[in-house]
C-alpha cells in the first residue's frame, strides 16, 4: 500500500501549483522570496495563559484588526475518534476555547466549530467524549457536523488526486476564515499529521465515507494537497502542548511538548512542527509535495518568530516498521 | 414510561414527516431520514398511511440499477441502499424495488486490495462499502447483511462472504470499530455504535462464547452511552443477545435531553432511538418468515 509521489508527479505538483490562481498561498510573495513568518509558543499546559499566548502570536504575525474584525469564523479541530482518557488524540477542548476566545477579542462577528470525524458516524459522541460538547454549551457556539450537513461541488483547484471535484460542506463556504485547529501527532500512513492532514475533516463522510475512505483510494498525501488547494485555511494553529509520538495518529503515547505553533501559512506551519518534532519535512512526502505551491518548507523561507525550534526540538518517537516513518529524522 | 418516551418519539417523526421538516435544513428529505422515520414508526404500528408515504418516497428515490444513492448528483454514495431495504422489509407492496435493491447490493460490493502486511484484517474479501468502489467496512456490511437475511438470502454466498467479513474484522479483544483490526501489529479500539450494529447482524451468526467479549465491551461502554448514535445501536446490540438493558427507556429519555446542549437531532436519529425501543426492531438480524 504506497501512497508515495513519483519523481514525475512531485515536478506536475510544483508546475501544476505554479499555474493554479487563487489556491490561497500569496503566489507573489514566493515568487520574490518574503518569508513567511510562523510563531511558536511555550506553553507549559492547558491551564496555562493559552489566550495570552494566542494573541502574543497573531501580533508577531502581524495580523491586523481589519483582518479579523466583523468576519464569520469556522475552527476546524481534530476530533478523528475520541476514547475516554485518551486526550492526545484530539485537538484539547481548552485549546480550542482559547482560539474561540482569541477570535472572538479580535473582533470577529462569530465564531463557530466544524468536524467531521474520520472514524466515527456518531459526532455527538465526539463532542462528548472530548468535552468539546461543554465548551459549546457553557460558551454558546454553534457546531457544524461536517459529515452529514449540506454541501455544494467545488472545483477541484489541484487535481492531484483522482478526485475530481470536491463536495464541500456549506458550513465552511458560508463562512469568511476556516481556520485549521490541529494537533501535532506522528501518523502510520503520512508520517505526520498536522494542519494541512486536518483538513480531511472538512470532507463530508455521507460522501467521501468512513474512515474517508475515498480519500485513501484517491491518493492519502494527494488528496490532502486537493483540498488544501481547493480550500486552504486562512490560518493554521497547532496544540502540540500535549502531542503524540509513535504509532499516531490514534494509537500513539502522549509527548508533553508544551509547544503552541501558528502562522497564515499551513504548510510553513506544518514544516516548523516537524522540525520541533524532530522531523524533516522534506522528508515527508505530501510537505515536500506542497511545497512551492502551496507554500514553502524551506528554512530559509519561513521566519521563525517567538521561541526558537533549537530550544523545543525534541525527537518524537517514530516506529522503524511504520513505512511512512522510515527515514524522516532531521 | 415506556410507552411515554416512544410516544414522544412517534409524535415528533409524525409531526416531521407531516410537515416536512428537520432538525437541519435541506436534510429532511434524505433517505437515510426518510428509511430510519418509517423504520421508527413502523415498529410501534404507528401511522401506517405516513408511513407508506415514506416508503413510497424511498421508492422514488430509487435508480433503475436499485441503489438509493443519497442524491441523485452522488451516485457512488449509495449506502443508504440498505437502509431503504429495512424500511420495505417484508412489505409485499414494495416487491419489486427489494428485489432490484437486492439484486443491486448482491453485484455490488466492497473493493478488495492486495493484502497489505501492515493490514491485520483479510482485504480480499467482500462486504460492503460506504461509497461505491472502496473497501467494504463494518457498519454497511451488517446493515446490508441485515437487509439481505430478510430477503431470505442467508445462505447466499455473498451473503456469506459477508458474514465472513464481520467475523474477520472482531477485534481480538472484543467489538468492532469502523472496520480496522490492527494496523502496524498495534490492535485498534472497539467503537458502540459498530459494535452494536454488527451484535445486531450477527446474532445467528455466532455462538454467545464468540461474541462474550464484545457483549462484555458494550455492557461496559454502555453506563456511559448517551448520544443517540451509540445509544440506539448499543441497546439493540444488547436486545439482540437477550441483554436488553433495564433502563433503556431511561437512557433514551437523558439523550434526548441532551437536545437542549446541541440543538434538535436529525430524524434518522429520532427514528433509530424509537426503533431502539420497540420489542424486536425488525426482528434484528433475523430471516424473512
Amino acid at each position: 500500500m504506497s501512497f508515495s509521489f513519483t519523481r514525475r508527479e512531485l515536478l506536475k505538483a510544483s508546475a501544476a501549483g505554479v499555474a493554479i490562481a487563487g489556491v490561497g498561498y500569496p503566489l507573489f510573495n514566493w515568487l520574490f522570496k518574503k518569508k513567511e513568518p510562523v510563531f511558536t509558543a511555550a506553553v507549559g499546559g492547558y491551564d496555562r495563559d493559552m489566550l495570552g499566548a494566542l494573541l502574543d502570536g497573531f501580533r508577531e504575525l502581524g495580523v491586523t484588526p481589519e483582518e479579523i474584525r466583523d468576519k464569520r469564523v469556522l475552527l476546524k479541530p481534530n476530533l478523528v475518534e475520541p476514547h475516554r482518557g485518551a486526550g492526545q488524540i484530539n485537538t484539547d477542548p481548552l485549546f480550542l476555547r482559547a482560539c474561540i476566545e482569541a477570535f472572538l477579542t479580535l473582533g470577529a462577528a462569530s465564531v463557530a466549530i466544524g468536524e467531521g470525524p474520520g472514524h466515527r458516524r456518531d459526532t455527538y459522541y465526539c463532542l462528548e467524549t472530548t468535552g468539546v460538547g461543554d465548551i459549546l454549551h457553557e460558551d454558546k457556539i454553534a457546531f457544524a457536523d461536517l459529515n452529514f450537513g449540506k454541501f455544494h461541488k467545488v472545483k477541484n483547484q489541484a487535481n492531484m488526486s483522482t478526485l475530481g471535484d470536491l463536495y464541500l460542506p456549506e458550513a465552511v463556504l458560508d463562512v469568511d476564515l476556516v481556520v485549521s485547529v490541529a494537533k501535532m501527532k506522528t501518523h502510520h500512513w503520512a508520517g505526520v499529521t498536522l494542519s494541512l492532514k486536518n483538513m480531511f475533516g472538512i470532507m463530508p463522510g455521507s460522501v467521501y465515507g468512513w474512515p474517508k475512505n475515498v480519500l485513501h483510494h484517491a491518493g492519502i498525501e494527494k488528496s490532502i494537497l486537493d483540498i488544501n488547494a481547493s480550500l486552504t485555511p486562512a490560518f493554521a494553529l497547532v496544540d502540540g502542548i500535549v502531542g503524540m509520538e509513535g504509532d499516531g495518529p490514534i494509537m500513539g503515547t502522549p509527548v508533553n511538548s508544551g509547544l503552541v505553533v501558528m502562522g497564515r501559512n499551513p504548510l510553513a506551519v506544518d514544516a516548523t512542527c516537524a522540525r520541533l518534532m524532530g522531523i524533516d519535512p522534506r522528508k515527508v512526502t505530501y510537505l515536500i509535495g506542497a511545497s512551492g505551491w502551496l507554500g514553502s518548507i524551506s528554512e530559509r523561507m519561513i521566519e521563525q518568530r517567538g521561541e526558537l525550534i533549537a530550544t523545543h526540538q525534541r525527537n518524537f518517537k517514530l516506529i522503524d516498521k511504520i513505512a511512512a516513518h522510515r527515514n524522516i529524522r532531521l | 414510561m415506556s410507552d411515554h418516551i416512544a410516544g414522544t418519539l412517534v409524535k415528533t417523526l409524525i409531526r416531521r414527516a407531516e410537515r416536512g421538516d428537520a432538525a437541519s435544513t435541506g436534510v429532511w428529505d434524505r433517505p437515510d431520514s426518510l428509511a430510519w422515520a418509517a423504520v421508527g414508526l413502523g415498529v410501534h404500528g404507528a401511522a401506517p398511511d405516513l408511513v407508506a408515504e415514506l416508503k413510497n418516497a424511498l421508492m422514488e428515490r430509487q435508480r433503475q440499477d436499485g441503489a438509493i444513492p443519497l442524491e441523485s448528483y452522488t451516485p457512488e454514495a449509495w449506502w443508504p441502499t440498505s437502509m431503504a431495504m429495512l424500511a420495505w422489509r417484508l412489505d409485499p407492496v414494495f416487491v419489486n424495488q427489494r428485489k432490484l435493491a437486492t439484486e443491486f447490493l448482491l453485484h455490488n460490493r466492497g473493493a478488495i486490495v492486495q493484502q497489505p502486511e501492515e493490514v491485520g484484517h483479510d482485504t480480499t474479501i467482500h462486504g460492503w462499502p460506504w461509497i461505491g468502489h472502496t473497501h467494504s467496512w463494518v457498519e454497511p456490511t451488517a446493515l446490508t447483511l441485515m437487509a439481505l437475511f430478510a430477503e431470505g438470502l442467508r445462505d447466499h454466498p455473498v451473503v456469506r462472504e459477508g458474514v465472513a467479513v464481520l467475523k474477520n474484522r472482531m477485534l481480538p479483544d472484543g467489538g468492532w470499530n469502523y472496520g480496522n483490526t490492527m494496523v502496524y501489529g498495534a490492535q485498534l479500539l472497539p467503537m458502540p455504535e459498530c459494535t452494536g450494529i454488527a451484535l445486531c447482524a450477527m446474532r445467528n451468526e455466532l455462538s454467545e462464547d464468540e461474541v462474550q467479549s464484545s457483549l462484555a465491551y458494550l455492557e461496559k461502554e454502555y453506563r456511559h452511552l448517551r448520544t443517540p448514535l451509540s445509544l440506539s445501536w448499543g441497546i439493540m446490540g444488547l436486545t439482540a443477545w437477550g441483554r436488553h438493558p433495564g433502563d433503556a427507556e431511561h437512557k433514551v429519555m437523558e439523550s434526548l435531553t441532551l437536545q437542549d446542549r446541541y440543538g434538535l437531532y436529525e430524524t434518522a436519529l429520532i427514528g433509530l432511538l424509537a426503533t431502539s425501543l420497540s420489542d424486536f426492531p425488525f426482528e434484528i438480524g433475523g430471516d424473512a418468515q
